[in-house]
């Protein structure tokens, strides 16, 4: 492949990222209906009226948003190429647990789309049914995202950690924003106990924080990833690029 | 406020360009994070304005001397991560290691008062669940301690890594990064004890 190839591909993951908010905004939040989300101390009757009521919309929005969440791996895997850039050498174990962190919170993601595609498909079944699948999608992700944390994380402390770089991949608030942006998600656990006010899951510790936080650290992450990008084209470095697990050995300190 | 002062007055007085302590990321952490419990707070009142007489009857269920010792270890802990930052700015290492320690002892204090507390209110058969003070007063209180545990450790890495600390710029602002936050965790709780165990 020719380095103008590669630096297409590269290019192209990034964008995934700004890409998917964009799709996850339109079709998980606006067509998907879960904005504001469902008020989970509703009587089961009003789950399967949002349901019925909204049917095409939440049909589209979520079988649109399953497919556009994947674009969330290019981005992953441009991200674990880059980080393996500042943790050269054989143990690049900070761009590994954000590429699996990224991965898993595709799934993570996806299952919980997935209970809301099961309830959407037949939204004649019992009420008390509908209103589980909907529980079960929203604590999916409000309850696993730990593995979301820790891609944050593993990145922040990457590129803090970057002694190398002339201008760091991220300025050090963005580092610094990115770690809170993953700290925000440990008080949506509570959304399994509490079903009204601020910490249930449509509430504004249980979803108005750290849904947004996660969006908008993607977008920053993006922006300054493409910024980096630019400026190693410009500068002609573009073989520091090569994405090979062993490139961090054959070409490390660079 | 430092006993050797000699070490800092001993070098050029010259004024030195204002500089903000730490890396400037834990400073944008401090804003988010000051943000977040300012948004909680402000929901707390909220529902307080709305219920006021059930909060205020809840809030007599709370034991005030268990929030008072812990302001007065949190402000005690503060005392000591000053008094290391300026140790290490005298390259005292071993002093500020054992600042940092004292501070840590101070941080497992608190943990060990706070679960006291809890234990007093599960004992009376309270929990997270009994109503909106209470969730509240659980919620807030063990973000909070969570932020102490978090702390705990930083204190814990830099007392370690203190005794060979260099006065390095770049190595002091790390330590000053650390302290800041420790600071902050102390701030929220002189925010927190008001609010929670004295508002009428």
């Amino acid at each position: 492949m020719d380095e103008e190839t590669k630096v297409l591909y590269q290019r192209i993951s990034i964008l995934c990222g700004p890409i998917f908010v964009t799709t996850f905004v339109i079709f998980w939040a606006w067509m998907g209906h879960n904005l504001p989300p469902p008020h989970p101390d509703d009587a089961a009757q009003l789950f399967t009226d949002r349901y019925v009521n909204n049917l095409t919309s939440i049909r589209i929005g979520f079988l649109v948003a399953l497919v556009t969440i994947c674009l969330y791996l290019p981005w992953v895997g441009y991200t674990t190429a880059r980080m393996m850039r500042i943790e050269t050498g054989p143990y690049p174990v900070l761009s590994y647990l954000q590429l699996m962190g990224g991965a898993l919170t595709v799934m993570v993601v996806s299952i919980s789309m997935w209970c809301w595609v099961v309830a959407a498909q037949r939204p004649e079944r019992s009420p008390e049914i509908t209103q589980m699948l909907t529980d079960a999608g929203w604590l999916m992700n409000d309850t696993v995202y730990m593995c979301t944390t820790l891609q944050m994380w593993a990145m922040a402390f990457c590129v803090m950690a970057d002694k190398k770089s002339k201008v760091p991949l991220m300025p050090n608030w963005a580092c610094w924003l990115t770690i809170f942006c993953g700290a925000t998600f440990f008080p949506a656990s509570l959304t399994a106990v509490l079903r009204s006010g601020p910490f249930a899951y449509d509430g504004l510790i249980g979803f108005w924080i750290p849904y947004p936080a996660w969006l908008i650290w993607e977008f920053t992450a993006s922006y300054f990833l493409l910024t980096d990008l630019n400026r190693r084209v410009r500068e002609g470095r573009v073989e520091e690029v090569v994405a090979s697990p062993h490139g961090g050995l054959l070409q490390g300190g660079k | 406020m430092s006993p050797d002062i000699e070490a800092p007055s001993s070098r050029p007085r010259s004024p030195e360009p204002r500089r903000l302590p730490g890396v400037e990321g834990v400073w944008a952490f401090v804003f988010a994070d000051m943000t977040m419990f300012a948004v909680m707070f402000g929901s707390f009142m909220w529902d307080r304005h709305r219920n006021p007489l059930a909060f205020e009857e809840s809030r007599h269920l709370l034991n005030a001397t268990f929030g008072g010792i812990n302001t007065l270890i949190l402000l005690t802990s503060s005392l000591f991560v000053v008094l290391a930052i300026e140790a290490l700015k005298a390259e005292r290492a071993l002093r500020a290691r054992w600042l940092f320690a004292l501070a840590l002892a101070c941080g497992f204090a608190f943990m060990l008062a706070k679960a006291f507390e809890y234990g007093e209110k599960f004992q009376a058969g309270i929990s997270m669940l009994s109503n909106d003070f209470f969730m509240y007063y659980f919620i807030l209180t063990g973000i909070h301690l969570g932020h102490v545990i978090v702390g705990n450790v930083v204190l814990a890495v830099m007392s370690i890594k203190s005794a060979s600390a260099t006065n390095q710029a770049s190595s002091l602002a790390n330590y000053e990064a650390g302290a800041t936050y420790w600071h902050m965790v102390d701030l929220l709780w002189i925010l927190l004890f008001p609010i929670l165990y004295l508002l009428r």
